[in-house]
């Protein structure tokens, strides 16, 4: 997986997952984004190794009974490739992401 | 992993059964993961909204909506199979093709021939059928035609001013454009050749929507102006190398200094899908010489454009003629002289003609096409099943192989995707090698075409995407063909056994090989069929130079001349024809010579109907004797005096024509037919002194030749029989005698004549050949002489029999190739038989069976599955014989040798590949084959 520019969506979704916003549904949610967009951008950039991924601990999953989660974390590389495309896409800079959240889900 | 299946209502949840379905193209290397991540996506979404009491059908939807995002997820993660499974069958399946070149080899031959033969027929059709005229959106170009409603076939060509009327109105075409095709000589230097060019109108290359690569297109006026203006074609161009200054130069067509204008785009074919002219001159360009010069062009009465219509967007066939018919009505009532009960209709273009009626030849081309390709079908089945024969045998060698892999935990689905996988290797390998081989053959058949056909060519059959398409469609259906059967069978073996058994100990190996001989039935039948087809064809080939056309072929040539291309007019080429046949005629080596219109088997002959003289002209519609005035056709040629002796036909009764003949119009009105219609006009009768009249072009009744159609005045005139001649053949095609009329040459001028020669016995063809070109050079040196050629040079280089030929030429490979498999897969199957049963025959042996006993079983069954191949072959063979009965040349469908020598050559064969392996069999030493246990 090439490494390099970065598209204004996957800067997007980047940005999400430094923020704390740490699972599929959770980015799309919150960025606004297709599900379609997401899933095949967060494989990319896990290629890419600007992002890992890692399973939730079985244990957490059955105390609140459902499956495990599969949670994406910036790597050192994807924060500094975040910065870098953030100042490409200016406009980004002044969005503010909210760290104090309580997810809900949406209805289309 | 397991710990999310406490969900008991998975049907109930349509977005995780679609995470299911879905998962089955992941990867599977990733799909557990996959599967996860998604699951528990979906269910945490779904168990938040159930939280909030949400979860109505809304939501619900809203849940499968967002399931659906999986799906794209898993396209994407399509490419990373490359690195899995599928590029390990591949890596694989190339090393097990290595391991054994000779089996590649002849596997990828074999499928190159197939696929190749393929390639090449649909290539040819392609270019045929298919690829669209030249200019944009050509599906709305349409050919326009003009009947007399009160007549049948009775389509004319149309008049310049008709054409401007109907231009003017622009109720059903966008644009509307004439042309006429014409002959033109351009001298360069000392010589003359001679061009296709066609008459233009200005508007030619919008209407076809194309940019000239150079220069100006016609303008308005130099259409009706006569202006010394030509645009020549891209490939006249690049043929003179190109040069930067072409436009602007000069050049001398039929005598006349023109100045280059333009070029015409690349590959720019006209109305005609691959026929391009070399030539374009605006419609004022009169040719002289030609009939007189002929009327002007603002003159009602000359029928002489083709048109072309762009039709108006969204406008239908019928439309445009229910407006035509208007039209036609309001014009009849303007000009009632020469359009009363003229209806002008629209149709679509021909793809091969140019004609006054409107042709679908696209039913004929297909059904040709169609043919062709069937044969080529059969040839590349033939190559599966002998493929799949093949691979069935290395599938019973390779037995072991696949049980080992399938007790290490392989399962069936793998082990048959890895054939499918090595089969499709097979495939493309043939379909690159087949791709170079009908690339190679095109180039050839073009080529060779080029040189046999009277008109320029533009036959760009090179394969363009739809071929490249359509040979990675055949390609993959003969993977489907050769190698799926195959493949299920290994999927279905039975481990244990296959792992206890020993080489060739196989007890079921009668019934293993039932399914092969099925194969072998098939291919040695389709062999058949094959080369039935071929030697059909192929004889007609051989019939066709063979043929005794009732003249001496060998020692007479002819010169090819056209004055009109010079720039002479009627009375100067009169002249210098006759000072030259005069001169001709006293070289040393020279019996006879005469002038003629046609040459026996030319390209063109000229159809005529042709009634008695005193029956009711125009031909009662009813009539249904000749007598009571119905037309007989007949081939028409104008010839000069001698012309019989010169081609050495006997004549009947009466006499040839006078020299005085020849001097001018004012000679008598003479006529010389063949006994054929003299029969037919006055059946049983005495014809000599009788009078005929012509009574216009048959083109309807005898589509193979050209019309030729007499101006008005020369209807009313008839002809007085003055000698009758035995009849001869002047075509290849249709065979058979047909009626022959011959007109003296001071009757019907033409300016493109052939001077025939015949040489005296003893006297070298060459040399008199080039004797007489010279005389023509000192007689006069820009003449154009256009062809030279012995008459037996002339028939074998025609396009007749070049057809013939190259039909020969295609059926007779497919032919050989059919054979050459069907002894490899004869031979392959008992090959097969012998190596399973070398156990048993080593018993037989043992228990006292000689070698004559073992000889006879092999041979036997060998034989007794060509014998039904055969039965069943030449069924098939009589299908498709029957099939082709159109395209055989003199020969029946059912011609006995044909048939019996083709089943005998593949009985032969068979013979021979039944005869070797049972040979083998005969030296099985019963001791070693014993030992195998």
């Amino acid at each position: 997986m090439g490494k390099g520019f970065l598209s204004f969506a996957a800067t997007v979704i980047l940005q999400a997952v430094g923020s704390g916003y740490r699972y599929g549904f959770d980015i799309i949610d919150m960025t606004g984004l297709p599900g379609g967009t997401v899933y095949p951008a967060l494989r990319r950039l896990e290629g890419s190794g600007y992002v890992v991924s890692k399973w939730e601990d079985q244990i957490v999953a059955q105390a609140a009974q459902r499956p495990p989660r599969k949670y994406y974390e910036l790597t050192r590389e994807g924060r500094e490739a975040l910065e870098e495309a953030v100042k490409r896409y200016r406009l980004l800079e002044q969005t503010e992401l909210n760290k104090d959240r309580d997810p809900k889900p949406s209805r289309a | 992993v397991a710990a999310y299946s406490y969900d008991k209502r998975f049907f109930a949840k349509p977005h995780i059964w679609f995470i299911a379905l879905v998962g089955v193209i992941v990867p599977r290397r990733l799909r557990a993961d996959w599967r996860q991540e998604w699951e528990a996506e979906l269910r945490c979404r779904e168990q938040l909204l159930a939280e909030w009491d949400r979860l109505d059908w809304r939501s619900k939807l809203d849940l499968l909506q967002r399931s659906l995002s999986a799906f794209w997820d898993a396209l994407w993660l399509q490419p990373q199979r490359l690195e899995d499974e599928m590029f390990q069958d591949l890596r694989y399946g190339v090393r097990m093709l290595f391991k054994s070149p000779g089996f590649t080899t002849v596997a990828v031959l074999t499928l190159a021939l197939g696929i190749g033969a393929n390639t090449v027929i649909f290539g040819l059709i392609n270019t045929v059928l298919l690829k669209p005229l030249s200019g944009r959106e050509p599906e709305r170009l349409i050919g326009v035609y003009s009947h007399d409603t009160t007549r049948a076939d009775s389509y004319r060509l149309f008049s310049h001013p008709n054409y401007t009327d109907l231009r003017a109105q622009q109720v059903v075409f966008d644009d509307l454009l004439a042309t006429n095709l014409f002959g033109a000589g351009v001298t360069e230097g000392e010589t003359t050749r001679s061009v296709t060019a066609v008459k233009v109108s200005s508007n030619y290359f919008s209407v076809f929507g194309v940019q000239l690569a150079q220069g100006r297109p016609f303008l308005t006026q130099e259409e009706t102006q006569p202006a010394p203006v030509a645009i020549v074609s891209y490939r006249w161009w690049q043929q003179r190398g190109a040069p930067p200054d072409l436009v602007g130069q000069s050049m001398r067509v039929n005598g006349r200094l023109l100045t280059v204008v333009g070029i015409a785009p690349q590959g720019f074919t006209g109305a005609i899908s691959f026929f391009s002219p070399d030539l374009f001159l605006p419609l004022s360009f009169d040719q002289p010489g030609s009939a007189g010069g002929g009327p002007p062009l603002q003159d009602r009465n000359r029928h002489d454009l083709m048109l072309v219509g762009r039709l108006k967007r969204g406008l239908t066939l019928d439309e445009a003629n229910a407006r035509l018919k208007i039209l036609s009505a309001q014009l009849a009532e303007a000009y009632p002289g020469t359009n009363r009960d003229q209806l002008i209709t629209v149709a679509p273009l021909p793809r091969l003609a140019i004609s006054s009626a409107p042709r679908n030849d696209r039913g004929q081309i297909a059904a040709i096409s169609a043919l062709a390709l069937s044969l080529s079908c059969a040839v590349l089945l033939i190559a599966c099943l002998n493929l799949a024969n093949m691979l069935l045998a290395r599938g019973a060698a390779r037995r072991k192989e696949f049980a080992v892999r399938l007790a290490l935990g392989a399962r069936a689905g793998r082990l048959a995707r890895q054939l499918l996988t090595e089969g499709f290797l097979l495939a493309a390998l043939g379909g690159v090698a087949g791709l170079a081989l009908s690339a190679l053959a095109i180039d050839w058949l073009t080529d060779s075409l080029e040189q046999v056909m009277p008109v320029s060519l533009n036959l760009d059959a090179r394969p363009d995407l739809r071929v490249l398409g359509v040979t990675l469609g055949f390609s993959l259906l003969a993977t489907l063909f050769f190698a799926l059967g195959p493949a299920l069978k290994a999927v279905r073996l039975d481990v244990s056994t296959s792992l206890k058994e020993g080489p060739g100990g196989d007890a079921r190996a009668s019934r293993q090989w039932r399914p092969r001989n099925l194969l072998v039935i098939g291919q040695v039948a389709l062999s058949l069929c094959l080369l039935v087809a071929a030697g059909l064809v192929g004889r007609g080939a051989f019939q066709a130079i063979r043929i005794d056309p009732g003249f001496d072929l060998d020692r007479a040539f002819y010169l090819q001349l056209d004055g009109g291309l010079a720039g002479y007019d009627e009375e100067q080429t009169r002249q210098l024809y006759n000072r030259l046949t005069e001169r001709v005629r006293s070289l040393p080596g020279v019996e006879a010579a005469s002038l003629a219109l046609t040459p026996p088997f030319g390209e063109f002959t000229f159809g005529q109907r042709v009634q008695p003289g005193g029956a009711p002209y125009p031909p009662p519609p009813d009539a249904a004797t000749a007598a009571q005035g119905r037309p007989v056709a007949a081939h028409y040629n104008v010839v000069g005096p001698d012309f019989f002796r010169t081609l050495g036909i006997p004549l009947r009764r009466g006499r040839e024509f006078r020299q005085t003949e020849l001097a001018g119009t004012g000679a008598p009105r003479e006529v010389i037919i063949s006994t054929t219609l003299a029969e037919k006009l006055w059946p049983g009768e005495e014809a000599l002194a009788r009078t005929i009249r012509l009574a216009g072009g048959s083109d309807a009744d005898d589509p193979g030749t050209g019309a030729f159609i007499p101006s008005e005045g020369r209807l009313q005139q008839t002809f007085e029989v003055v000698g009758i001649i035995q009849p001869y053949r002047d075509q290849l095609l249709p065979p058979g005698d047909h009626p022959l009329v011959f007109v003296p040459f001071s009757q019907d001028y033409h300016a493109a004549m052939h001077l025939l020669v015949r040489v005296s016995p003893g006297a070298s063809v060459d040399t008199v050949l080039r004797a007489a070109r010279e005389e023509a050079r000192r007689l006069d040196a820009i003449l154009p002489v256009l062809t030279m050629k012995s008459l037996r040079l002339h028939l074998e280089t025609s396009l007749g029999v070049w057809l013939l030929h190259i039909s020969a030429l295609l059926f007779g490979t497919f032919g050989a190739v059919a054979l050459l498999m069907s002894l490899i897969g004869v031979y392959g199957v008992n090959a097969y038989l012998v190596a399973q049963r070398t156990r048993e025959i080593g018993i037989r042996m043992a228990l006292g069976a000689d070698r004559r006993v073992v000889l006879r079983l092999f041979l036997r069954e060998g034989l007794a599955l060509t014998g039904v191949s055969l039965g069943l072959g030449l069924v098939l063979a009589g299908l498709v014989a029957q099939m082709m009965r159109g395209i055989l040349f003199e020969v029946s469908p059912f011609d006995p040798l044909v048939f019996g020598a083709a089943s005998a050559l593949l009985a032969f064969t068979a013979l021979i590949a039944c005869w070797l392996p049972a040979r083998r069999a005969t030296k099985v030493d019963p001791l070693i084959a014993l030992r195998h246990e």
